[in-house]
């Protein structure tokens, strides 16, 4: 069984200032929606606070409608999944997991029956009589995380839980999420500061700077029409073109790129990510540019060029990111080019 | 080469070690050594050595007798403070704000010396003191001191020991409970089960070390026995005590005798404590 889960203009103070502000956001039953956000951006407290472990200073936590103010943690059906695996040390892989059950008055049996079937879940059934210091950081999270589920809760919260894993662990650990999502279709509240981790596992994403949510949306709607300028740097956009909107148009050394009808006529950003830019031979891109820098990133190159003067004087750079090693230099030119129809301005 | 530099750091480690341990050592076992052979005659305060073992056999009842009621006490004041320092650990760690006060007044607790608690507690809990007088002084007023069960002595222990097992547990688990609790609440665990299922758990190697400490302080304590029990019967210090410092001195094999059964019975006790403990090594 999962619930929709709603904040309504939920605000956080700890007397040295506000951690949350207004936020108002609502998850639907059955979806995953990621907070991302830098350290310090209020991410966990909002997650802590929708668990009962916090309270509001302000505002509303709704789940399915209902009020949750003055219900403990116990008594929420909310289970969180935290950075650190947090098992007792006390009990065994399988104890661990049938805690929940104990607590409501299961008989150790059922509990541990009920326990296995999630080990089963996370394929930790092997390991159910170990003691928790003798799992590795992956098999530990696994356990967590199958401990949340057999709490049956209605809303699943998890807090940086793959931060400290591994590349590889963490690609497990996604299979595993979808895996969990397709047999249980939990609601999940993810907190995490890895963009990619968002995109990876989330249906929305809501972006968070110091206390507010700044966009909420689908994961192609945050990285390509990006609401503010801190909503693109946060998901990891390198290009904010300066210029100026006028008639449906973004004019700017990159050239006028159409852009969004409702963009507000003015100065504005415009807004490419890096992958959706390409180098061409010089002359046939919108604007040529020269390369300051090459960065590997692996199987991809993020590419910076200084981009030639525009007639009216203006200039600027911009980020491409290509497939493989590109055939330039530093010092050399290459043209830019856009695969979009249209283009995406933000404020300054 | 490099095989020997785990040996080589051992031997430092030693060394560096040696200043504090050496002087305990010496100093212990010529104690337990000039105890025993006082014990068998064979280093009399006047008149020529001879091997005796008139100390150990004829006060022998005295002895088992004395052995009985310091296990007693030492059993009961261990109980006592381990339950009671269980409490205010849990209510310290539950409570912030609160908890701090209550920390607070527990460490300063520790530093009172038991002469002066005991002195305190007598003044407390006797038939004509204070407790007594401010309910009237009824004639069913328990006998706290100089009764039968050395309740007096058994309350001051509770008090002074409760807040060092308090301060023990706090400081060997505080870190990481709040965490596990938080955990704990969100799979559905109630504040009583938390406590149980949770902080007990966590919190029984330093009960347990603490237990022990307690234990055989309280076995061997002398002044708060002393002088909040019966005269008679005695346990082992108060027994050693008064045969150490009586004006028989033919006594004193009685008396050494007495300690060192005391010290036996510590080293029992510890022994047996030690060997709970090691179930509880994955826990520290």
């Amino acid at each position: 069984m999962s619930s929709s889960l709603s904040f309504t203009k939920v605000s956080r103070n700890f007397g040295h200032g506000d951690v949350l502000r207004d936020i108002s956001l609502t998850v639907p039953q059955s979806a995953c929606v990621a907070l991302l956000g830098a350290s310090g951006s209020g991410k966990s407290t909002l997650l802590r606070i929708a668990a009962g472990l916090d309270a509001p200073s302000a505002g509303e936590v709704l789940v399915d409608g209902q009020d949750l103010s003055g219900v403990p943690a116990e008594e929420r059906g909310i289970a969180l999944v935290f950075q650190k695996p947090l098992l007792f040390p006390h009990l065994n892989v399988l104890d661990n997991v049938a805690f929940s059950a104990r607590m409501s008055g299961q008989s150790k049996r059922a509990s541990r029956s009920q326990a296995l079937a999630f080990l089963n879940l996370v394929q930790l059934a092997d390991f159910a009589h170990r003691a928790p210091g003798k799992l590795s950081g992956g098999q530990e999270q696994r356990v967590s995380l199958a401990r949340a589920l057999a709490r049956n809760p209605r809303i699943l919260l998890l807090d940086e839980p793959f931060s400290s894993l591994d590349s590889q662990l963490r690609e497990d650990m996604y299979a595993l999420v979808d895996d969990i999502r397709s047999q249980l279709a939990p609601t999940i509240v993810l907190v995490t500061h890895d963009r990619r981790e968002a995109s990876v596992l989330a249906d929305s994403i809501a972006v968070l700077d110091e206390g507010r949510i700044l966009q909420h949306g689908p994961v192609a709607q945050v990285h390509y029409k990006p609401a503010t300028l801190a909503v693109n740097r946060t998901l990891g956009g390198l290009n904010e073109i300066p210029g100026h909107v006028s008639q449906g148009c973004h004019v700017s050394p990159f050239g006028r790129i159409p852009v969004q009808p409702d963009a507000s006529e003015g100065p504005g950003f415009l807004v490419l990510r890096q992958e959706a830019l390409h180098l061409v031979p010089i002359d046939q891109g919108a604007v040529n540019g020269t390369v300051t820098d090459l960065k590997p990133m692996g199987a991809h190159t993020l590419v910076r060029l200084q981009l030639d003067t525009a007639t009216d004087g203006s200039t600027g750079s911009l980020a491409v990111e290509v497939v493989g090693a590109p055939d330039v230099h530093v010092g050399g030119v290459a043209g830019i080019s856009f695969n979009g129809a249209s283009g995406w301005t933000a404020p300054g | 080469m490099s095989e020997r530099l785990p040996e080589r750091a051992s031997r430092r480690a030693l060394l560096m070690a040696a200043p504090a341990v050496l002087p305990v050592i010496v100093v212990l076992a010529g104690a337990l050594f000039a105890g025993l052979l006082q014990s068998l005659g064979l280093m009399p305060f006047t008149g020529e050595p001879q091997l005796s073992f008139d100390a150990w056999t004829t006060g022998s009842g005295e002895i088992l007798q004395a052995a009985g009621i310091s296990l007693y006490i030492a059993a009961a004041s261990t109980t006592l403070s381990v339950v009671m320092g269980f409490m205010i650990a849990a209510y310290i760690l539950a409570m912030p704000i609160s908890g701090r006060v209550i920390a607070g007044l527990s460490a300063a607790t520790i530093p009172i010396p038991h002469l002066i608690a005991a002195g305190t507690f007598g003044l407390l809990l006797s038939d004509a003191g204070f407790l007594a007088r401010v309910l009237g002084m009824p004639e069913e007023f328990p006998t706290f001191v100089g009764g039968p069960w050395w309740g007096a002595a058994i309350l001051e222990y509770g008090w002074k020991e409760s807040a060092f097992v308090a301060l023990v547990v706090v400081g060997s688990i505080s870190r990481r409970v709040g965490d596990l609790c938080d955990a704990a609440s969100t799979l559905g665990a109630s504040p009583r089960q938390r406590i149980l299922n949770v902080v007990l758990p966590l919190a029984l190697p330093s009960l347990g070390i603490s237990a022990i400490i307690v234990f055989v302080y309280t076995l061997g304590s002398y002044e708060a026995v002393w002088l909040l029990g019966p005269i008679s019967p005695e346990p082992l210090p108060v027994r050693a005590v008064r045969l150490f410092g009586s004006v028989d001195l033919a006594a004193r094999p009685d008396a050494m005798a007495t300690a060192l059964a005391s010290v036996a019975v510590g080293v029992v006790a510890i022994l047996a404590g030690l060997l709970v403990l090691r179930r509880f090594k994955g826990l520290r």
